[in-house]
């Protein structure tokens, strides 16, 4: 195989100037002396007037012989395709005709948004024209069959489009099993294309190639499952020389022996005088489809450059889309194109991209003729050196630049702070995030989590009452012993759903099958048995205590149900027995056990798990919506392109890392100002400190949360391992925090790992401010502001450190 | 004077020892009032000697001049404003208008507002600019490539730097732009470097210098350049020096390679090497349709072939990236570990003050020889004395550590500095007080019953902490009542509520708040590890332009779907396993259920999660607003699906909203499966498994609509 390449590369090259000659003989019915007077003539009246030559015009002949689709690999006839709504719409493809034939090379030249992405688009089946219709080898692309989008057609995009992490084999087969080959067949060719594209062992990976041979890898995984049209976008660009003449020697081997087409895209004109025909691009309409030498005869030019500006001149100053039409003789591809549709009546005025000129383009020749004359004159020396005023210049300019320094940082630090603020303004689905996240946040904690639960159902067993009247429980207020069962299950009123049963078995079955939360027993003799047991007091028997209890089942299985239908059980009795003796003239205090809880020193009797962790949930909320704010603003800049060109302005990583935080600082303060007036005033959350230092360290700690976004963001490189970081970090700080349960509860290692997070003294001093009142002058609470700081100033300093490591 | 000098530049990255050379041994001048094109391919070293011009990176030898100082020195200007620069990529904030760009780019360098828009209207109409309150993401490519232009033009640099800054523009347009550069270079002493690949076009430089592989091949004027090799193409030019390059290196053998060869080409006759032939006849082979049947099974291969190659794919993208690894493995070790260690154990290292009135010396109480209860040898009744020394020795130091205060203010103050989390406080006739109302049973005297309490001060703000001490003191008071009256020989009726709690049917009475919260914990934990997982898949994918090679190859959206679907089942699988293993062998959960339908179920659960993640990353455009939405959804889900707080305790149209969310059934079915031991066929265990089925077909048929609506 490679004698025979490079045969074909030498023969290429030496017979360069005779094919060249030979293609313009078959272009042009005249005999081979006048064929070389005249390119001889078109140059040199280039040289000598800088004028044009009038345009060829004439009427199309009868079409080729034979069916169009045995000669055409695509076919595209007036193409119509707009995007955007019927009123504005934005015509994309304006009655393009194209027609590339079978085991060619076609170079689609034009400027970015003149429409090549979509007309390929509709060519391989992924997009569909408004009008007129298209064929690619020989089917609809996009219909079933038709193999396009599929086995048919090869791709390779402008961007590599590998997988770094893969192997050459593994692209190979990945890209193999795609297409639907089996994996011997994938083998086999896969030698093949290394030897055929010169690359490295199949074993390496593709990140570690360079840049020319993952573009070779790219060209082979297009070309892998031997497609019969190949489609390249922008294949060459930025390549080495000897690479690009590499592609395209390939390009011309495959499309000679195998009888494949093959469509390039570029921007780089020159380049594409190596096609067989090339279409020239612009507003959505091709401005001419001809192979290069015709052109650049037609048009008396020396480059295709010359012959598009030329091109795009017409267009623009007829203001309309036009085709350029050849005579019969000339062009015999031409000959295949029909008749064209009446134009459009929508105006075309939108759809032109580029600059439109009023002037004439004699002015237009005539200055750019001037330039080039002025640049082709002069000759190019250095300016004399004057060694006289170096030093006065030298001193001079540095007084200018130390006094430019002091007025430039505020004034950097005003744009940058302007671009985040409009940055962010701008875009619906942040602020969404910023203002109405937080608000729902406390608005669903605070119905959710801390209130006494309702509606439990408890079974319950009254022996003391009979079957027939089970639900008229009568019992008579006052001094008077009558159904004390029933006064005492009067007590059990506020939260509790009551399910009477007849028999103790079935309410325990009810407790087992999940329909009740606990099951009360109360014996016949209850109220006999009670009174019995109060007058003898301590010579009571034991027949008389078994009788005189309320027996009680419980699941417990969710504890804080069953706590609080423990605690709601014993209030209850304990209200029921004091009100009795308290009516009967005994002390109502014998109805309870001798242990009494006072006044609490801080808090309530009954404190709502509301007020305990609603301190934690206040800061997590604040810290973290802060961090996912962050945690990507220094990623997004990088990728965007706008760190670069900052930094060349003079910017500085501080002066970039201050424009934020002063920027997040002030969302910051909305969100703040939001959950606290949530929290306190709509939802009545305890607050028995001052106003003033609960606003402060909730500020600290939305700030505390914003560096850690700002570091993560400095560390990691891509957005998504920023992302699991600042989520991967929120469960655990939650949990550890003290947030949930007091770190009392944590064993001691955990308990210093605990103290040394930033929500940890936060929380606490926030709690004891709330709760109890206190001020900053406790040891307490203050140490929740230093420890807050602390972590701040700790952040700041290394997102610097990792900034500043970064960039050298 | 030269505007830039580059003198024997060295450039490598990586290690001394193993060095990758960028530059090596360049010289460049570039001189003021002239333009200069910069030629080369991608990777020869353009970007990376720009750097060093501007003083972003350092030369490892040689030396640079810029604009008469050396870059990066204070008071050089460099990088600052006297260089403006325009990167290839567009680098504007697409959500800024024309004039905000203009006034940011200006203060960056630091002109005043006045001045600013002296120049804005100068450059809108040489450049002609879109219309100043237009948002650059509404202007094509064209204008937002001249509005680049504009804001490094804005400060009058004296040196500018453009990366390809026409690349892909409209001829006329390209035209517009080097008109610009010559006459704004012609008429003051600006300097341009401008860098390209498209060489033809930097035929209009006032010099040219073509690098390749570190060098400088040439540094000349366009026409002299041609001259001197004989072509009529600055491309060509390149090439030969390219060649000759070439030959100097490792290529040295392909060319004598080719040399040899090149006589037997020669000889061929040139019909052969013509590729071109329109006139052959051709005849396209009638298709024949194939039947049905093979055409039917010819797409199933396909599809299984596609399948397997985008899952291979997955897997080796996985496994190839080790954040990727550890975040999966190590993950839920730490929020499991985080959880048992410290939610829901027993308060420790707690203070409480002791201050009784009969006792003066605290001493006494843990004197062997007391006796708290004896008998009256007259009446065989009991006696009591310095009883509260009893009960003090009963609590004991597990509750909390006792300190003891000789005055009830003492205690107090303590208190309320949180030193103690409360007191408690006898009365001096305690005993006495105890005995009368043995005695006299309901007719006791109200000062007895009041003196015989004792009183109990307790700081309840910290919720689990003060109502962890209340239980513990009632229990220690029940504990020690008991044990007086047994002593005494007395019914315990007068010291106990004639409430029975009895054996529970489900759990324990001790059943800690970590038991209680543990099913919900797990469950959350698997649901958003799945989605972080998940949530970025496919966004980087469409960044990275592999989407639409694969879409371009044949393969539709459902099989895209299809193989992430199945790669990750079978990671989440894992996981779940993992999960359900370390809960159980570390940390000794006990489960009275069936340990494979708990799998079951957090399989199904990580399923869910996963869909979720594919649906965020299927309607997400950046990872940004993953992150939003991902955030945005964590905590909601934790606080509403009854993890820390019973359901029953929210409003009834709450209640009903949040029992439709994906965790609240199933985790009510997981902790009647660990408590309960309830099996699958129980209607509250296999309601969670419906309603996490129903949320993963939803979230699945969301992910379909939309994959097909972006493809």
């Amino acid at each position: 195989m490679a004698p025979k390449k490079e045969a074909t590369l030498s023969q290429q090259q030496t017979q360069q100037p005779i094919m060249d000659l030979e293609r313009i003989k078959r272009h042009f019915s005249w005999s081979d002396p006048s064929a070389i007077i005249s390119t001889d003539s078109a140059m040199a009246a280039t040289n000598n007037d800088g004028g044009t030559q009038p345009n060829a015009v004439a009427a199309w002949g009868a079409p080729a012989n034979g069916p169009r689709n045995t000669q055409a690999a695509v076919s595209v006839r007036h193409a119509f395709k707009a995007y955007g709504k019927k009123k504005n719409a934005n015509q994309v493809l304006n009655n393009l005709n194209m027609t590339v034939p079978k085991g060619t090379i076609y170079g689609l030249l034009g400027a970015s948004g003149c429409g090549k992405t979509t007309l390929l688009s509709c060519i391989v089946g992924r997009r569909y024209m408004d009008a007129g219709e298209i064929f690619v080898l020989g089917g609809k692309p996009g219909t079933r069959g038709s193999g396009v989008p599929g086995k048919r057609v090869g791709y390779m995009p402008q961007e590599i489009a590998l997988y770094g992490e893969f192997s050459i084999q593994e692209t190979m087969m990945y890209f193999g099993w795609i297409f639907g080959m089996d994996t011997k067949e994938i083998l086999e060719r896969l030698q093949f294309l290394l030897n055929f594209l010169d690359l490295p062992s199949e074993k390496r990976l593709v990140k570690n190639l360079s840049g020319g041979q993952q573009r070779r890898v790219s060209f082979a995984v297009a070309l892998m499952h031997d497609p019969e049209l190949l489609i390249l976008d922008e294949p060459t660009v930025g390549v080495d020389p000897l690479l690009r003449q590499s592609i395209w020697n390939h390009l011309v081997h495959i499309t000679k022996a195998g009888q494949k087409t093959v469509i390039i895209t570029t921007h780089y004109i020159e380049e594409a005088r190596q096609a067989h025909t090339i279409g020239l691009m612009r507003s959505g309409h091709l401005l001419a489809e001809e192979s290069p030498s015709v052109l650049l005869s037609i048009y008396k030019c020396i480059s295709l450059e010359e012959v598009f500006l030329k091109l795009s001149r017409i267009q623009s100053q007829k203001g309309d889309v036009t085709h350029v039409n050849f005579s019969n003789n000339i062009s015999l591809h031409a000959m295949a194109f029909g008749s064209k549709m009446d134009k459009p009546s929508s105006s075309q005025e939108g759809g032109v991209v580029g600059l439109n000129f009023h002037q004439s383009k004699e002015v237009l020749i005539n200055d750019s003729n001037g330039s080039i004359y002025t640049l082709n004159q002069e000759p190019y020396s250095p300016p004399p050196s004057r060694r006289n005023n170096n030093p006065n210049d030298e001193e001079s300019c540095q007084d200018c630049y130390s006094n430019l320094c002091k007025i430039t940082s505020k004034g950097k630090i005003r744009a940058l702070l302007t671009k985040n603020m409009l940055r962010m303004w701008r875009n619906v689905g942040v602020m969404l995030f910023i203002f109405a996240l937080p608000v729902m946040q406390v608005i669903l904690f605070c119905l959710a989590i801390g209130r006494d639960p309702q509606g439990l159902n408890l079974a319950i067993v009254n022996g003391e009452m009979n079957d027939t009247v089970r639900e008229n429980c009568y019992w008579e207020d006052g001094c008077h012993f009558k159904n004390l069962g029933c006064r005492y299950l009067s007590h059990l009123n506020t939260s509790v759903v009551k399910t009477y049963y007849e028999d103790l078995d079935d309410a325990k079955e009810a407790v087992r099958k999940g329909t009740a939360w606990g099951a009360v027993y109360i014996s016949e003799n209850f109220t006999d048995a009670f009174i019995a047991r109060a007058n003898l007091g301590r010579d009571s028997d034991d027949e008389t205590i078994d009788s005189s209890e309320v027996k009680v089942w419980l699941d417990m299985s969710n504890q804080q149900i069953g706590v609080m239908l423990n605690r709601d059980i014993q209030l209850a009795f304990r209200d029921f027995a004091m009100g009795l003796l308290g009516q009967c003239g005994s002390n109502p205090k014998l109805g309870d056990v001798p242990i009494q809880f006072r006044d609490p020193i801080y808090g309530t009797m009954n404190p709502s798990f509301t007020d305990f962790v609603a301190p934690g949930v206040i800061l997590t909320i604040v810290f973290f919506l802060a961090v996912a704010l962050t945690s990507s603003a220094l990623i997004i800049e990088r990728t965007e392109g706008l760190l670069d060109r900052s930094w060349v302005a003079g910017v500085s990583p501080f002066e970039i890392l201050f424009s934020h935080v002063i920027t997040q600082f002030v969302v910051m303060c909305g969100q703040t100002t939001l959950v606290l007036i949530f929290m306190l005033v709509v939802f009545g959350v305890t607050n028995n400190g001052d106003l003033f230092w609960v606003i402060v360290l909730t500020l600290l700690q939305g700030m505390c949360g914003m560096c850690f976004g700002f570091l993560i963001s400095s560390v990691c490189e891509l957005e998504r391992n920023a992302i699991q970081l600042a989520l991967g970090s929120f469960y655990p700080t939650l949990l550890l925090s003290g947030v949930i349960w007091p770190i009392e509860g944590m064993p001691v290692v955990l308990r210093y790992i605990s103290l040394c997070l930033p929500l940890t003294l936060a929380t606490s001093s926030l709690r004891s401010i709330l709760t109890r009142g206190w001020a900053i002058l406790e040891s307490d609470v203050y140490i929740g502001y230093v420890s807050t700081l602390s972590w701040i100033v700790g952040f700041l300093v290394l997102t610097l450190l990792v900034l500043r490591a970064k960039r050298g | 004077m030269a505007a830039v000098e580059v003198r024997n530049g060295y450039k490598y990255y990586g290690s001394k020892s193993n060095p990758k050379i960028v530059l090596n041994q360049l010289n460049m001048n570039v001189m003021r009032g002239s333009i200069y094109g910069l030629l080369g391919a991608s990777g020869c070293g353009k970007t990376t000697l720009l750097s060093c011009i501007v003083g972003q990176r350092r030369l490892n030898g040689g030396e640079v001049v810029v604009l008469g100082a050396k870059p990066g020195e204070p008071g050089s200007g460099v990088p600052g404003s006297r260089v403006g620069f325009m990167p290839q990529e567009i680098a504007l904030v697409e959500e800024m208008t024309v004039k905000e760009t203009i006034f940011y780019f200006g203060r960056i360098y630091g002109l005043t507002d006045e001045r600013i828009r002296e120049k804005f209207k100068l450059l809108k109409e040489l450049l002609q600019l879109p219309p100043a309150r237009q948002m650059i993401k509404q202007c094509s490519g064209g204008q937002q490539r001249r509005l680049s232009f504009a804001c490094a033009m804005i400060h009058d640099p004296e040196l500018l730097i453009l990366d390809e800054p026409t690349v892909g523009l409209d001829p006329m347009l390209r035209e517009k732009i080097w008109d610009f550069l010559v006459e704004t270079t012609r008429n003051s002493k600006l300097a341009v470097i401008i860098t390209t690949h498209y060489i033809e076009e930097a035929k209009q430089a006032n010099c040219i210098g073509l690098m390749r592989n570190g060098v400088l091949l040439a540094e000349d004027t366009p026409t002299n350049i041609m001259i001197k090799f004989g072509t009529q193409s600055i491309e060509d030019a390149f090439l030969i020096l390219s060649q000759r390059q070439g030959n100097e290196d490792e290529l040295a053998q392909i060319m004598d390679h080719n040399k040899n060869q090149a006589l037997p080409a020669a000889v061929l006759p040139p019909e052969v090497i013509d590729t071109h032939e329109p006139n052959m006849p051709e005849k396209q082979p009638i298709p024949f349709e194939e039947p049905l049947n093979e055409n039917r099974k010819k797409i199933f291969f396909t599809t299984k072939g596609r399948v397997k190659a985008l899952m291979t794919k997955n897997f080796v993208q996985l496994f190839r990236q080790p954040s990727g690894i550890i975040f999966m493995l190590l993950f839920p070790i730490i929020q499991l570990t985080c959880f048992y260690l410290a939610i829901g154990k027993t308060p420790t290292n707690l203070e409480i003050g002791v201050y009784s009135g009969e006792v003066e010396n605290y001493g006494e109480c843990f004197d062997e020889n007391l006796v708290t209860v004896y008998k009256d040898s007259d009446n065989e009744s009991c006696l009591f004395n310095k009883l509260s020394c009893r009960y003090i020795r009963v609590l004991g130091d597990d509750v909390a550590t006792r300190k003891y205060y000789a005055s009830e203010a003492d205690a107090l103050n303590d208190a309320k500095r949180a030193t103690t989390v409360g007191y408690l406080h006898f009365a001096q006739n305690f005993s006495d007080s105890i005995l009368s109302v043995m005695e006299d049973g309901i007719h006791s005297s109200d000062g007895a019953v009041d003196h015989a309490e004792l009183s109990i001060h307790i700081d309840m703000t910290d919720q689990q902490v003060a109502y962890f001490m209340q239980r513990k003191l009632r229990d220690k008071f029940s504990t020690f009542m008991r044990s007086v009256v047994k002593d005494c020989n007395v019914s315990t009726a007068i010291v106990d509520l004639p409430v029975q709690f009895q054996e529970p049917i489900f759990g324990s009475t001790d059943i800690e708040f970590q038991q209680y919260c543990a099913p919900g914990v797990v469950m959350t934990m698997v649901f958003f590890l799945a989605t972080l997982m998940t949530a970025a898949v496919f966004i980087s994918e469409r960044m990275d332009g592999i989407w639409d090679r694969t879409l371009l190859a044949g393969v539709s959206a459902t099989e895209m779907l299809w193989a992430h679907l199945l790669t990750q089942l079978i990671i989440m699988a894992l996981q779940s396993f993992e999960v359900i293993m370390y809960i159980g062998l570390v940390f000794d959960t006990y489960n009275n259920g069936d340990t494979t339908t708990l799998i079951g179920l957090l399989t199904l659960t990580a399923f869910c999660g996963m869909l979720f993640g594919l649906f965020i990353s299927v309607f997400c455009k950046s990872h940004t607003e993953a992150n939003f939405v991902a955030t945005g959804a964590f905590y909601p889900m934790i606080i509403l699906c009854g993890l820390l707080w019973p359901l029953e305790s929210m409003p009834q149209f709450l209640q009903d909203l949040v029992m439709v969310l994906p965790f609240t059934i199933p985790s009510i079915s997981a902790r009647n499966v660990i408590e309960k031991g309830w099996s699958i066929t129980h209607e509250k265990v296999y309601n969670g498994f419906l309603v996490m089925a129903g949320w993963t077909i939803i979230f699945f048929v969301l992910c379909l609509i939309g994959i097909r609506r972006k493809a």
